[in-house]
């Protein structure tokens, strides 16, 4: 309906109206991206508006180098990575005291096969993650980062975001593991 | 698969293959007031980190103008000089005995002081349009501050508070006559002398001629080459002894509803109806007053949609044949029962469809007025200024709802998109019914000019757009300030 350097220039020119088309046409994807760095979903409305308001501030600095969806959704996840940055000193320990260590080295209870769980069930495992836990995984299973770019942008070494990311992969088989039991028990009992 | 875990501590493909594949791309809309709180917060910023630089030449000369007139308005309002002052004047006209001049006054340091003589002194006044009394020296004393008789006590008559002033000239109102009258010769420097003229012989001046004030020192110097001249010496410039300062200051609040229409000269279809709910604040200083306030309005505009929706219709039929049967006496001939079966297929149609958008605007005007007359009971305002006003909420409902038989493919919105920001220039007639001193009624036609197209659609835009309106409200006047010195 509209192309992307039209709305571009609007919203360089500080046109509202641009900056709606804007944010119409990236707003749903941003939103699952907030939704995936944030502990619930009044956190990521948080996060995506922040996230917008600084999308228009410095949208003259795009450099048209890459697409406007990726740049747009790195501004997403510096701001999230910021905000966790602001309210806690250093997630990485604190979560460290969250974690039930036991449960999750057990690993006995992570052998079996994991099943296909729709999407919202896979936002609603990664946001009850631990915050570290969370930031991590995210960079390197979704964004695809390494652990030394990890470590860079989080300021952590390369060691805590492999262990951070470990333990991330356990805790989620570990609650997939125990859905798929679940869902297999409801199946025998509705049977 | 069971033991991949345990064979690559550490990593687990399963876990990461499972949350890429089904987050990298995943989508979910976020609540709507999400964008309405960004848009605030742009509204904000966008009034608060207002770009000077972008500023056309043309809004500069506005600027220019505004302040001009802001600045005029202000020399009339605040310099003191123009208030009507009552000036009155002595001027003596033979050779009067004056105290020893004052160390401090140069140009008549050298005085000769005289005996008592005769001498005469002239009270001047302003013309005043109201008639004078029959006999304008009052029984009241009044003390003249005069750098050469320092202090001198005449008896002269202040004008009716409530007089019209006209300070268009000075003009004597009566002649003193100081016959014998003592003064001492040899007074010493900086003492002070007082002349009682309550004795003295006063014959009232009806306006015999105006005068006007010379300076000091040229009166010093002709006093001292001709001492006994008779002739008219001349004016010491003029001295108050009754100073009036008319000041009317108050505030104001009006509060009004303002129905308006928005025309478009070039296309009918976009002369719209706005309703605009206004508070109004002014300063009032006599005549003038600077006006600003704060305006909502609720605007109606049309909204074009292009739908492209598919929905399943009938695009023909076929005949069924239900039954059949045949009859031996015609061999040969079958019989058919049939009945028509509608056949339905996805059909792409393109709708287009006319909502009714809403729109809200605030609006902040900065007005100078006049007020043209006022009667115990009307008074009448010209008003003018400019204002800006800031778009601050838009409805414009999608039309998906009449397509529910259907699957909506795309809609393209192709309304007319309202600007943001519009300046505007305000003219107004405020004529108000006074119902008590406080509280008034009133009723403002007003015509208002868009400088620039309040539409960003090139087909609809018109660059001067204008509209008329009539506002009906309540104003108040307190804080009233009326005093003379």
């Amino acid at each position: 309906m509209y192309r992307e350097d039209l709305i571009l220039e609007g919203c360089i020119a500080g046109k509202r109206n641009e900056q709606g088309l804007l944010y119409k046409k990236f707003a749903p994807t941003m939103m699952g991206v907030c939704l995936r760095y944030s502990h619930n979903r009044e956190e990521a409305e948080d996060i995506l508006q922040e996230g917008f308001l600084k999308v228009f501030q410095n949208i003259r600095t795009f450099r048209k180098e890459g697409s406007l969806e990726g740049w747009i959704k790195r501004i997403m996840i510096n701001h999230a990575l910021n905000q966790f940055r602001k309210n806690r000193r250093n997630p990485f320990l604190e979560n460290l005291e969250d974690i039930n260590e036991t449960e999750i080295l057990d690993h006995a209870e992570l052998n079996g096969s994991i099943e296909p769980v729709p999407e919202e069930t896979l936002i609603s495992l990664i946001q009850a993650l631990p915050q570290g836990y969370r930031i991590v995984f995210n960079l390197y299973v979704i964004e695809e980062n390494s652990h030394k770019e990890i470590a860079e942008t989080l300021k952590i070494s390369e060691n805590t975001s492999k262990t951070q990311l470990m333990k991330a992969r356990r805790l989620l088989r570990q609650k997939l593991l125990k859905i798929n039991q679940m869902k297999n028990t409801i199946l025998v009992h509705g049977k | 698969m069971e033991n991949k875990y345990k064979q690559q501590p550490g990593a687990d493909p399963e876990i990461d293959d499972l949350f890429r594949k089904g987050l990298s791309g995943q989508q979910t809309n976020p609540p709507d007031y999400v964008w309405s709180r960004i848009d605030k917060k742009l509204l904000l910023r966008e009034i608060l980190r207002f770009n000077f630089t972008n500023i056309s030449g043309k809004w500069w000369i506005i600027g220019a103008a505004t302040i001009v007139l802001l600045g005029i308005t202000g020399y009339f309002m605040f310099i003191p000089g123009t208030e009507p002052i009552i000036k009155v004047a002595v001027r003596t006209e033979t050779g009067i005995a004056l105290p020893k001049p004052i160390p401090s006054s140069p140009a008549i340091s050298n005085a000769a002081p005289s005996k008592n003589q005769n001498h005469k002194t002239h009270l001047l006044a302003p013309t005043v349009k109201q008639k004078y009394p029959t006999n304008p020296i009052a029984n009241k004393t009044n003390k003249i501050n005069h750098p050469l008789l320092e202090t001198i006590a005449v008896t002269t008559t202040k004008p009716d508070n409530d007089a019209t002033m006209n300070i268009s000239s000075q003009t004597e109102i009566a002649s003193v006559e100081l016959i014998g009258k003592s003064v001492p010769d040899y007074t010493p420097a900086g003492s002070q002398v007082e002349l009682n003229l309550t004795d003295a012989s006063v014959t009232p001046i009806e306006h015999s001629k105006t005068l006007t004030p010379v300076s000091l020192s040229e009166s010093k110097q002709e006093k001292t080459q001709s001492p006994n001249s008779a002739t008219a010496s001349p004016v010491i410039p003029g001295q108050d002894i009754t100073k009036s300062r008319k000041k009317d200051t108050y505030f104001s609040a009006g509060f009004s509803i303002q129905p308006e229409i928005s025309i478009n000269k070039n296309n009918s279809f976009y002369t719209k109806a706005n309703y605009w709910g206004n508070v109004d604040l002014g300063f009032h200083l006599n005549n003038f007053s600077v006006h600003t306030g704060i305006g909502l309005g609720l605007v109606d505009d049309d909204g074009h949609y292009k739908l492209n929706y598919q929905s399943n219709d009938s695009i023909g039929y076929y005949v069924k044949v239900i039954s059949y049967t045949y009859d031996d006496t015609q061999p040969g001939q079958i019989f058919y029962d049939t009945i028509r079966v509608p056949v339905f297929y996805s059909v792409s149609h393109i709708g287009h469809n006319l909502m009714k958008n809403r729109y809200t605007y605030l609006q902040i005007p900065l007005l100078l007025d006049y007020k043209l007359f006022e009667t115990p009971k009307f008074r009448l305002f010209i008003k003018g200024g400019a204002a800006v006003s800031f778009l601050i909420g838009r409805n414009e409902p999608v039309p998906t709802d009449y397509y529910l038989n259907g699957t909506v493919i795309n809609i393209e919105n192709t309304s007319a998109i309202r600007k943001t920001t519009n300046w505007q220039l305000l003219l107004s007639l405020l004529l108000e019914y006074k119902l008590s001193k406080t509280v008034g009624i009133f009723a403002e036609p007003t015509y208002r000019y868009f400088f620039d197209a309040i539409r960003e659609n090139k087909n609809t835009q018109v660059q001067e757009p204008y509209s008329l309106g009539l506002g009906v409200g309540l104003m108040l006047n307190f804080g009233h300030n009326k005093y003379k010195k």
